[in-house]
């Protein structure tokens, strides 16, 4: 599958340093289909390669941030299908953590099922005021299997992970927030400017600095602490011999604001 | 055909070649990434149980390719080469997760990176003359992204000495170190790995997903819970059309060795 058929499924622009890329099938609330995932992969690939991209914003186009699977895609898939996206699928939920740089979701009127995962698999999420959310796959005869049931629990805790997996209830952005799902909950009107904001804050400090520091963070949830301790000190390392360490140190000395270049 | 990643197929094998002969089929951001793409066009093939990947010219893969490397270095540089790593880290991920049986023909020098792609795949036989080997420290580098795989194929003693010495060891070597599994004849290594490859692809093609993807899954779990795991797969598997299939099959066989 060649990804240049796939560039409209899902848009990308880079505006400075903050890039968007936008889940685009409107008409179909932005479902996932396979073709979606792999355009997502690629499209982190190319933020992964780029110098001069230091924070993603994910959202989506039209009345859904994304619903979840394509259920008419899902009702056509041979087995070969299955099998490609049994494994292109948990590489392509998992690009927004593996993204080297910070990911924000911009989640607005629905965020369903795989969705939601995607949501889930970024660093910060800003949600309009009554977005409706679900991991509802237990109710559609499977489970979430787009990094759902390792991520919320890390995020909301086993018993409540368990409750909204369990009986697929749908709950609100201000239900999420209270739980520990989500950074902010803001009205419709003001979402855009709010995660603009939260960019421009995320751009705003040493970009390698970020890249080190969301490693060392993911450390913390797939290593022991031991390990995880050593490997923050291994990264902290990595950040002293960049041009914006010296930077840093030079701005403090002439009392001045330091101007990173993200080397 | 000058493409620099041939695909061709024999019966239900898709052979891949390396083809930078000139180059020792050094890997470079763009060999990367047709590599990756005809395993991808392999893999949505249903015609293709097995793959095999072989280098053209005296070498299987020399490794990353240096020319690119120091074309691109600058001191203090924190993206020096990173798009060709991460191609490189995309297919260190993808074949243990490819759902085929991947066999590596390695013909000649499969050393540094070459090396690791030789490890990452499957099953590897090798002829007389290859060599195999971490060079790496002797260039002031390190073996860097191959040295998990081989820990976890070889041993700690056994990967640490070759990553530390740097010394290139031949195939009767690389057999004992448990690292290859067969050594043939230099003429006979492609067809070796083809025939291999037909017969692994007799098998019913579910059976060989489930098994690889399970084996690859076990080596990351504590041990009750591998066997746990083990024990749903084996239920599901019994469950399957392949799995029913092949046990009819053999039971009708047995039932044929005895004249009932």
């Amino acid at each position: 599958m060649s990804s240049s058929d796939n560039e409209d499924l899902v848009l990308f622009s880079v505006d400075g340093p903050v890039a968007t890329v936008t889940l685009n099938r409107p008409d179909m609330l932005n479902a996932v289909s396979t073709p979606v995932l792999r355009r997502l992969f690629d499209v982190f690939d190319q933020v992964n390669d780029s110098e001069g991209i230091w924070c993603v914003i994910l959202k989506g186009n039209g009345r859904a941030f994304c619903t979840g699977a394509d259920q008419k895609e899902r009702a056509t898939m041979t087995e070969d299908d299955i099998r490609y996206r049994r494994r292109v699928g948990p590489q392509s939920f998992a690009a927004m953590r593996n993204c080297r740089r910070p990911v924000i979701a911009q989640v607005h009127g629905y965020a369903l099922g795989g969705g939601l995962e995607l949501a889930l698999g970024c660093d910060l999420i800003v949600a309009a005021e009554g977005t409706i959310m679900g991991l509802i796959e237990t109710s559609k005869g499977s489970i979430p299997a787009g990094g759902g049931t390792q991520i919320l629990p890390r995020l909301v805790g086993l018993q409540r992970a368990k409750e909204i997996i369990f009986t697929s209830m749908k709950f609100t952005a201000e239900d999420a927030l209270r739980w520990g799902m989500l950074n902010y909950v803001v009205p419709l009107g003001e979402l855009d400017a709010r995660v603009a904001e939260l960019a421009s804050a995320i751009v705003s400090v040493a970009p390698i600095s970020n890249i080190q520091a969301k490693k060392a963070i993911n450390c913390s949830t797939d290593m022991d602490i031991a390990s995880g301790v050593q490997m923050e000190t291994a990264l902290y390392e990595r950040t002293l011999t960049t041009n914006d360490r010296r930077e840093a140190l030079a701005a403090a000395r002439d009392k001045r604001k330091p101007q990173f270049k993200g080397n | 055909m000058s493409e620099i990643v041939q695909l061709r197929r024999e019966g239900r094998v898709a052979v891949i070649t390396l083809n930078r002969p000139e180059a020792r089929n050094a890997l470079n951001a763009e060999l990367l990434r047709e590599l990756l793409q005809s395993f991808e066009a392999v893999e949505i093939d249903d015609g293709i149980g097995a793959v095999v990947l072989t280098g053209n010219g005296p070498a299987f893969c020399a490794g990353a390719d240096l020319k690119e490397t120091s074309r691109t270095i600058e001191v203090g540089d924190f993206w020096t080469g990173y798009s060709r790593t991460n191609q490189s880290l995309h297919l260190h991920q993808m074949l243990p997760k490819f759902p085929k049986p991947v066999i590596a023909a390695v013909n000649g020098f499969a050393v540094a990176g070459g090396c690791g792609v030789a490890m990452s795949c499957d099953l590897v036989v090798a002829g007389s003359s290859a060599k195999f080997g971490y060079p790496e420290v002797k260039r002031g580098l390190v073996a860097a992204m191959v040295m998990v795989r081989l820990e976890r194929l070889v041993g700690q003693r056994v990967a640490l000495e070759l990553l530390l010495s740097g010394r290139l060891i031949d195939s009767t070597e690389a057999l004992s170190a448990g690292m290859i599994n067969r050594v043939v004849s230099d003429d006979e290594t492609l067809p070796t790995a083809i025939e291999l490859g037909e017969e692994l692809s007799s098998r019913p093609a579910s059976a060989l997903r489930f098994t690889k993807e399970l084996f690859r899954q076990v080596q990351d779990m504590s041990y009750d819970l591998a066997l746990e795991h083990a024990r749903d797969v084996n239920q599901m598997i019994h469950r399957a059309g392949d799995a029913g299939k092949g046990v009819s099959a053999f039971l009708d066989s047995v039932k044929g060795a005895k004249g009932e």
